[in-house]
């Protein structure tokens, strides 16, 4: 890349830099066609980047479908995050119980009035979303969806489909929830 | 395995073709020869999918050599409510091939005629090719429903009792060809006789037609099954982990804390956002860090150093230099001034990598207060720069 060319690739180092500060995924299927653009960016220019930012600190992490930035240096993590993070073995359990095609590499869409009914029809789906006490208050099913759709979205592994909110996709950085399980060993 | 078949259609196939045979009948475009009604299917375009409809319920069969339709052997059986597909089928039709053989044995010996057990024969044979050309459009519907479904037990046990009926039917087809390998001498030798072999070589090419995708399908499905039982077995972790944390047990028999240390990563960036409102606290923090945990440079400064055309760093002195990194402060300083941007951080010392990063950052986030020449350029370092100044 030349410095000349700076100025063309100013918008998209900007949304790098957007999601660097905001510790957001990039992702290649991102409904957001800047989020698009910045992934393909990376991808052609990925030594750049990574030289880039390394400077201030940061690492950049490639995996397959998905880029983030790590800071170098961290040795623990607060408890706040190690709980946002265990609270993922109920929603990973619950959506693979939903519908097993649900992961990172089958992105979707999926529909949340097909979850609702599912969730109508099935006690032990309904009871398994009635025990995660670290969603916001719920009183319908359909509020209960929307609460764990809306932690996906948060969290930067789910997107909507553009103008239709009643649709979302699965991001490829839900990867990462699924290699934390893999990675998990437990005693029998 | 069962395949249903509505009453309801049946019912209406058999009145349809009823009354497209007496259309027809009245039209005159059944032609009658030796007082037989001959069934062209060019004249009677409009009885042609009534009859498809009656061979498809299997009511008619037709014979491919004499080019007849017969009353179905089966037919009897499709007045029930509802008709099984057996693939067990087969083997009683081989049976009864077999039994067929052996009064045709008697009958030659007493020199009497035997073309009605040669007719069996052949309906036999029609219908081991029905069978399995049914099982399998049973399979297919069968695995379509099996990939669509979502509950995971249910798709399971739909999987097994899929590759259960794949199975048999494999094992049946395997049995044909071994029975028309065996009896092939018998037909076309012994008996000579040319409607058999007609439908003996009918059914041998249907069965290696359908022998390769049988197996082909059978490993897919294998696959898909070690994918299925993969599937159960993340379940049944996570079902195992909820359960630990449930108990309040989860640190203590699981290597969660380890894991999660190990993949901080998926923590950092959520981490980023509450603690470094801006560049200019995330530097400072990053550099207090640093300090404090006494981090040395990263991989890839550590890389940039050994380049020739580096300034070599001194490694303790790197959390002091990152503090000129502060993109506010260069800013507030550069705007004081009047030089190009390139020719102000020349003044700095900085290395090859600070400068660069100070000035591809400062002017992105700047860009609106700065002005970008193209036309000329500074060099610095080996480095060709556009000519950057303030605005106004």
């Amino acid at each position: 890349m030349n410095l000349l060319q700076l100025e063309d690739y100013k918008e998209i180092f900007q949304v790098i830099e957007d999601c660097r500060v905001n510790g957001r995924f990039i992702n290649e299927n991102s409904t957001d066609y800047k989020i698009k653009d910045a992934y393909n960016f990376i991808s052609q220019y990925k030594q750049e980047v990574k030289t880039y930012f390394s400077i201030i600190g940061y690492s950049l992490v490639s995996q397959k479908g998905y880029f983030y930035f790590i800071i170098e240096g961290y040795e623990t993590i607060p408890k706040a995050y190690i709980n946002a993070y265990i609270d993922y073995i109920d929603i990973y359990r619950f959506l693979k119980l939903l519908n097993t095609n649900i992961s990172s590499s089958d992105g979707g869409p999926y529909s949340a009035s097909d979850i609702e009914s599912r969730l109508n029809g099935d006690i032990e789906l309904k009871t398994m979303v009635d025990k995660m006490n670290f969603l916001k208050k719920r009183s319908t099913n359909r509020e209960a969806i929307d609460s764990i759709i809306l932690r996906l979205k948060n969290d930067g592994f789910a997107q909507s489909m553009g103008n239709k909110e009643e649709e979302f996709l699965i991001l490829r950085s839900f990867k990462f929830i699924e290699d934390m399980i893999e990675e998990i060993e437990y005693e029998l | 395995m069962t395949t249903n078949i509505n009453p309801k259609e049946f019912i209406k196939a058999q009145n349809d073709a009823k009354e497209a045979i007496i259309d027809a009948h009245f039209k005159g475009s059944i032609e009658y020869m030796d007082n037989i009604p001959y069934y062209n299917s060019t004249n009677n375009k409009d009885l042609t999918k009534a009859i498809e409809k009656l061979i498809d319920f299997n009511v008619f069969d037709y014979d491919e050599y004499s080019y007849s339709l017969l009353l179905s052997d089966d037919y009897n059986a499709h007045l029930q409510t509802y008709t099984d597909v057996n693939i067990k089928d087969i083997e009683d039709k081989q049976k009864i091939i077999k039994k067929l053989i052996r009064d045709i044995n008697i009958k030659k010996k007493d020199n009497n005629d035997y073309s009605s057990e040669i007719k069996r024969i052949n309906s036999s044979f029609r219908n081991i090719k029905k069978i399995i050309y049914r099982a399998i459009e049973s399979l297919n519907e069968k695995e379509m429903k099996f990939k669509a479904e979502v509950n995971f037990e249910v798709k399971k046990a739909n999987l097994y009792d899929c590759k259960a009926d794949l199975t048999a039917l494999s094992e049946a087809v395997t049995n044909t060809d071994k029975f028309l390998i065996e009896y092939k001498s018998y037909f076309v030798d012994e008996l000579s006789n040319e409607s058999i072999s007609f439908h003996i070589n009918l059914l041998a090419h249907h069965i290696h037609d359908v022998r390769e995708n049988i197996s082909k399908t059978l490993n897919e499905l294998s696959k898909y099954l070690m994918h299925i039982e993969k599937e159960a077995k993340k379940i049944e972790k996570l079902n195992h982990l909820y359960k630990l944390k449930v108990n309040g047990e989860l640190f203590e028999k699981s290597n969660i804390e380890s894991v999660l240390i190990r993949l901080k990563s998926i923590a950092e960036p959520i981490n980023v956002k509450p603690q470094y409102m801006n560049d200019l606290e995330l530097i400072d923090a990053i550099v207090n860090l640093a300090k404090e945990k006494k981090v040395s440079v990263n991989q890839e400064i550590k890389k940039e150093e050994i380049r020739p055309e580096s300034i070599k760093l001194d490694q303790n002195k790197v959390p002091q230099q990152k503090m000129i990194l502060g993109t506010k402060k260069v800013y507030s300083s550069f705007i004081k001034q009047d030089r190009d941007l390139a020719t102000f951080l020349k003044q700095k010392d900085l290395d090859k990598k600070q400068f660069l990063s100070i000035f591809i950052r400062l002017t992105l986030q700047y860009n609106k207060f700065l002005k970008i020449d193209k036309a000329i350029t500074i060099e610095h370092k080996g480095i060709e720069l556009p000519f950057i100044t303030k605005r106004g």
